[in-house]
């Protein structure tokens, strides 16, 4: 009998069988049930690249604005709460993002299971890419620096999910740009074109 | 053996609502498989972390080519355990082979936890299977446990343990065999 006949064999299989259980985290019950609700294709993304700065003046106003208005914030909350016990912060956050320009039709929106540490990013309205090109996903921190956070390619309806597989406190801005394929790059090298506020 | 589980559906009935994108089905098995897909993904892995993006990537493989599952090749169970292994086992030849070797041979522990749904014919099958493998010569026990949570090849096991190819061969044969004719006389296991 050959190594893959006897490795196919109902017997070795049962081996699983015989494992002690140990109860999942409850978390994850709840990451499997939502990247299936959200189309249920995922893509990992690769692990992050280091830090690179995100020069381009346009895209630094965006993410400038980003954190005058979670400044404008903060202090608004920090006056009501002055008074109040600030409520327990959420496990699950929900936030879009929005195509502009020649992507206007794309939008996604983003489950972050802060729990987790895990979010999960479905977006539609995505055209394929032009031929050599891929779509290059970046989160960037109130100081514009941009974390490459992978690359991906659409399906032929103009779908993907993605989970990213890190929290995301500390950035401010998700934000897609077209780059290079097949990797990407380090840093982007034109202006975002899809983009939205971390919740 | 189709399985059901308080007065749930049956595996092929699961099998069937996942090929329709039932996601009340994915909940479900779930539910009856989680516990066991994450134990064996933590016995091969020995990290919680890596044990839940196996488990995750296993359900969402279920969930995507459900309309491709054959029933005649095997159970859901079988499927979904099967998708885990083997994901386990990509993962962890990126270590040493000492460290894989320590993984594979580590001795089970009485259960520290049990799921609190767990079915008692799932603790039925897993004693069987346990006894199943205490039973076995400690050579061919061996040989399985390396092939099985470890990933190694008969080569690969020949080398660790210093004994000829065919000498593995013959442990690997023998103790499946008697796995086999030890699980069905229980009629505990789909062998």
């Amino acid at each position: 009998m050959s190594e893959e006949n006897e490795l196919d064999s109902p017997a070795f299989d049962a081996l699983a069988l015989g494992v002690d259980p140990v109860t999942p985290p409850p978390g994850l019950r709840e990451r499997i049930l939502a990247a299936a609700a959200q189309g249920g294709e995922v893509v990992p993304l690769r692990a992050p690249q280091p830090r690179r700065g995100w020069p381009r003046l346009p895209f630094a106003a965006v993410a400038a604005s980003v954190v005058v208005a979670l400044a404008a914030g903060l202090l608004a909350g920090s006056a009501i709460g002055r008074n109040s016990t600030p409520p327990a912060p959420p496990q699950v956050v929900h936030f879009s993002l929005q195509g502009h320009g020649s992507l206007a039709g794309v939008s996604a929106t983003v489950t972050d299971i802060k729990s987790d540490g895990i979010a999960l990013v479905s977006f539609t309205g995505l055209p394929a890419p032009p031929d050599g090109k891929v779509y290059e996903l970046w989160l960037i921190t109130p100081s514009n620096q941009a974390d490459a956070s992978g690359v991906f390619l659409p399906d032929s309806n103009g779908q993907r999910v993605l989970v990213i597989e890190r929290p995301l406190s500390g950035f401010k801005v998700m934000a897609v740009t077209v780059e290079t394929g097949p990797d990407g790059v380090q840093s982007p090298t034109q202006q975002p074109q899809v983009y939205g506020t971390i919740a | 053996m189709e399985l059901t589980s308080g007065g749930g559906r049956t595996d092929r009935e699961l099998a069937a609502a996942l090929a329709e994108r039932d996601q009340s089905a994915l909940a479900e098995v779930y539910d009856r498989y989680g516990t066991l897909a994450y134990s064996v993904a933590l016995r091969i892995l020995g990290d919680q972390g890596k044990a839940e993006d196996v488990v995750q990537e296993a359900f969402l493989k279920v969930w995507n080519g459900a309309v491709r599952f054959d029933e005649s090749r095997g159970s859901l169970r079988t499927w979904l355990t099967t998708v885990v292994r083997n994901r386990s086992i990509d993962l962890l030849r990126g270590r040493s082979m000492h460290e894989r070797r320590e993984l594979a041979l580590k001795p089970e522990v009485p259960s520290i936890q049990s799921g609190p749904d767990e079915q008692a014919m799932g603790a039925m099958e897993r004693a069987a299977v346990q006894e199943a493998l205490a039973d076995l010569p400690q050579e061919q026990r061996e040989a399985v446990q390396l092939a099985y949570f470890g990933g190694f090849t008969q080569a690969e096991i020949a080398g660790l343990t210093g004994v000829p190819l065919s000498t593995v061969k013959g442990r690997m044969r023998l103790a499946l065999e008697k796995l086999g004719a030890y699980l069905r006389g229980r009629g505990l296991v789909d062998v």
